[in-house]
């Protein structure tokens, strides 16, 4: 803003109190983007129980493995589709991801990067020497088991190796799956 | 009141009109549009740019943190290979398996319990709720699904959701 002097000169004065709005605005954008793409979860058709028993996971700490399937589901993503309508895709599982790293499924060398990247994940979230991070495992309802299961045993593999024997064994792996209506 | 146009004062102003000089007027200040002056002798006003700047970083950060995984629910579950899900010397009996093969289909699948068919999974649950109490089976004992490669996820899901309904506190899959 700028001020008429008695000698009628103008001096500019700079208005430090918009600028800081923008920044912190900028500041908060940019924390918010790393976090959400640190988070960041394919969409996925996932299970739909008869009866679900699940509830939502407690504490923050995350890291979330998603196995993303060849075939997308082609509607809406969600609870209440018929079987039918779920599975008529085929089964092929493509990517395994964690946060914006993926690992395409069958290639060389992909789950010995996966499980080690996997190991360092799980490292960076532990929430103090003894306390593993919620370890969420994210399947589309229609890939077949056969994929699921080397992915399930480098989990294990890798969470053996970050948390150590004994609490590896301790912690269990959050398989996610719709609530349901009644929840 | 307006006046009657056949009054004897018609044509003639009210009063008598007196010179006042100009300073001696005193104009009506209203004290509601009266600005306070501050302690340099500045406006205070309530500075609307800052406050919606604020309130819409708010908005922003709580439409962003809301709940991204709306329905989504976790069951707890052991991985193939976990030590925790090795058999104890002193239980001897061998684990339950709880086989899943899937259809031609791709779509339906087939339970069976050591040897016995089960119609579907909330079968499963009945079964097994069943079977812990008539204690033909512990509620830690060791169960262990053993999916077909070509089984579904949805399947196997719901197949462990019925053994966890079943208050069973042992299941894992089959390494």
């Amino acid at each position: 803003m700028s001020q008429v002097t008695k000698r009628g000169a103008v001096e500019p004065k700079l208005n430090i109190t918009p600028l800081i709005d923008v920044v912190f605005l900028l500041i908060v954008f940019f924390m918010l983007v790393m976090r959400i793409v640190t988070d960041e979860l394919p969409p996925i058709q996932l299970a739909d129980l008869d009866n679900p028993n699940v509830y939502p996971p407690e504490g923050d700490r995350r890291v979330t493995v998603n196995i993303v399937p060849e075939a997308e589901f082609d509607g809406d993503l969600g609870p209440g589709k018929s079987v039918g309508e779920v599975l008529s895709r085929p089964g092929q599982a493509e990517f395994v991801t964690i946060g914006n790293k993926k690992w395409k499924l069958g290639e060389d060398g992909a789950m010995e990067d996966f499980r080690t990247f996997l190991e360092a994940a799980i490292r960076s979230r532990m929430d103090g020497p003894n306390v593993a991070p919620n370890i969420m495992l994210r399947v589309d309802a229609a890939v077949y088991y056969a994929q699921v299961l080397p992915v399930m045993t480098n989990l294990q593999l890798a969470m053996a190796e970050a948390l150590g024997g004994e609490l590896a064994a301790a912690t269990p792996v959050h398989l996610v799956a719709y609530q349901g209506k009644d929840k | 009141m307006a006046e009657r146009p056949d009054s004897p004062n018609a044509g003639k102003p009210a009063t008598p009109e007196v010179e006042v000089p100009e300073e001696q007027i005193v104009h009506h200040v209203s004290n509601r549009k009266k600005r306070k002056k501050g302690v340099g002798g500045e406006d205070m006003q309530l500075q609307m740019t800052s406050m919606i700047d604020v309130v819409f970083l708010l908005l922003i950060y709580f439409v962003i943190t809301a709940n991204f995984t709306i329905d989504e629910g976790t069951l707890l579950a052991t991985m193939p290979g976990n030590s925790s899900q090795d058999r104890p010397e002193d239980k001897l009996d061998p684990p339950i398996n709880i086989d899943l093969t899937s259809a031609d289909d791709g779509v339906t699948y087939s339970i069976v319990v050591n040897g016995q068919r089960i119609n579907n999974a909330t079968d499963l649950a009945g079964f097994m709720k069943n079977r812990v109490a008539t204690a033909q089976m512990a509620k830690d004992d060791i169960v262990q699904i053993k999916p077909q490669g070509v089984v579904r996820w949805q399947h196997v899901v719901n197949v462990f959701n019925a053994c966890v309904s079943a208050e069973l506190e042992n299941v894992g899959f089959a390494p």
